[in-house]
């Protein structure tokens, strides 16, 4: 009986870990789609009106999810203190902070961390440019991470049930 | 402690250095009139009516080689607080080489100005800081006001006025009172001003710093000619206050705006009734009688002290 219960679990946990897997490269590539989203948003922003960045960023935050409406929000009230940190500074500290609560790899977390070092600059012009630019990088990025979970997604599900399985087995 | 002293919108708009020396030399705000930072030279502060040095240790002092040497990272941080970051979001009030903050507070800047088709396309390398700050006198106008009613109170209707003053005097500061006492109260009336370099309300984020009445509509940082027609069609206003007409087109909205039933209160630089006259561009504008008052203003010492107040024609209705 005990053995039985034994092997239920191995297969729930084995399957689980690989649902887990898949999942995680659907959550990164929706994280990443939500990146590009707020770019192109905080690029209207700056096209279209004249605030400050602070609450532009606040604004944006009201309609995005968690957990890039908490990093906007706290971005958003970081700026307000005046508290001696420069603007890139005080947006890569935050990316830091939260980086445990994204699904993105180093390379993504490292540009993300970056946008900060182009905002807030008098010519809207250069800031629009580089935000294209970023975004053109983000646009590659989501192109690789969505061939990769076409590829990867059903082997992770497939290895976490096989795996299960063929631990079964060797214990039988 | 210093946050006692000086209003936290203040002091957040002041590098972290700065703060700390402003804030150990226990101003009185209401006292403090400008801080003037230049990049490599000492922190200078208009305090009192009187120039002052400051420095860590020593507080307010007449001691320039004990002044505090303001550095180009104090100019850069400052910079980025008056700013809030965002300088692209200042971009039209840099051109004219100031920035208001909140509070109403005037930020001038100097630098290397940048030129394009004969325009001025900003100011880079920010080497220079006046931060001056806005100090309302409430209760100015008291004096005016009864001159510019036609009858007991507003509803009777308000007469076209014209405060004359030489820079400095205070003419801003007594429009922007007369203003306030036209709009508020039960008697009020809906003022609206057309406030083109944005010293009559000091809007920040469109929101109006001063003082200027409950019943007072802003168009901030306007040119009065577009602004005048604006507001007659929007806003309906009883009266409508402009600061500082200087040419043609503005003398021609006023009149628009007089024809359509509307008060205006405006302010002029010049020293008296006559040199008003002699200027081409407000002599038909006193020929037509536009104006029924003209209030003259002291050029010194005491600000908005009134010198008289002149009828249509010219005659003195108060002289003090």
């Amino acid at each position: 009986m005990l053995k039985t219960i034994g092997f239920v679990l191995i297969f729930i946990s084995g399957s689980g870990m690989g649902l887990r897997a898949s999942y995680n490269l659907q959550l990164r590539l929706e994280q990443m789609k939500q990146i590009q989203g707020i770019l192109l948003k905080i690029k209207g922003e700056l096209r279209y009106s004249h605030q400050p960045m602070s609450m532009i960023l606040n604004h944006i935050a009201k309609n995005t999810a968690a957990p890039f409406s908490c990093i906007l929000e706290q971005i958003s009230e970081t700026l307000e203190l005046h508290n001696g940190a420069s603007m890139s500074e005080i947006w890569r500290q935050t990316i830091e902070e939260y980086k445990d609560k994204v699904y993105l790899r180093k390379g993504e977390l490292q540009l993300l961390s970056e946008h900060g070092t182009i905002l807030g600059y008098l010519d809207k012009e250069l800031q629009m440019n580089q935000l294209d630019l970023q975004l053109v990088q983000w646009n590659r990025m989501i192109e690789q991470s969505e061939l990769e979970l076409q590829s990867n997604a059903k082997l992770y599900r497939s290895l976490g049930v096989m795996g299960s399985i063929l631990t079964i087995i060797i214990l039988l | 402690m210093y946050s006692e002293i000086i209003p936290t919108h203040l002091k957040h708009i002041l590098s972290l250095n700065l703060r700390r020396i402003l804030g150990n030399a226990g101003l009185n705000y209401n006292k403090l009139q400008e801080v003037r930072l230049r990049c490599n030279q000492p922190l200078i502060l208009y305090y009192d009516n009187q120039e002052f040095y400051s420095s860590e240790e020593q507080g307010l002092h007449k001691r320039l080689e004990q002044a505090y040497i303001v550095t180009h990272r104090d100019i850069h941080e400052t910079m980025e607080y008056v700013s809030n970051y965002s300088f692209y979001a200042f971009e039209e009030e840099m051109k004219q080489g100031f920035i208001t903050v909140a509070g109403g507070h005037r930020v001038g800047i100097t630098g290397k100005v940048l030129m394009e088709n004969g325009k001025i396309k900003n100011i880079q390398y920010v080497a220079g800081i006046n931060i001056r700050f806005a100090h309302e006198v409430i209760g100015c106008g008291q004096q005016v006001f009864p001159y510019l009613l036609k009858g007991k109170d507003c509803s009777d209707g308000i007469y076209n006025a014209l405060i004359i003053s030489a820079p400095g005097a205070g003419k801003t500061t007594l429009l922007r009172d007369v203003i306030r006492m036209l709009s508020s109260g039960a008697e009020g009336v809906t003022v609206g001003v057309v406030d083109e370099r944005s010293e009559i309300a000091a809007c920040y984020l469109g929101v109006p710093q001063n003082q200027v009445g409950i019943r007072t509509d802003v168009l901030d940082a306007c040119p009065k000619a577009i602004g005048i027609p604006m507001l007659i069609r929007t806003m309906s206003p009883k009266v409508i206050a402009v600061d500082e007409i200087g040419g043609e087109k503005d003398v021609e909205a006023i009149r628009a705006g007089i024809y359509c039933g509307c008060a205006f209160i405006g302010t002029v630089h010049g020293t008296s009734f006559e040199e008003l006259q002699r200027k081409p561009v407000y002599k038909k504008m006193l020929e037509q009688n536009l104006f029924q008052r003209y209030i003259v203003l002291s050029a010194k010492p005491q600000i908005c002290k009134i010198c008289s107040i002149l009828d249509e024609k010219g005659e003195e209705l108060l002289e003090c």
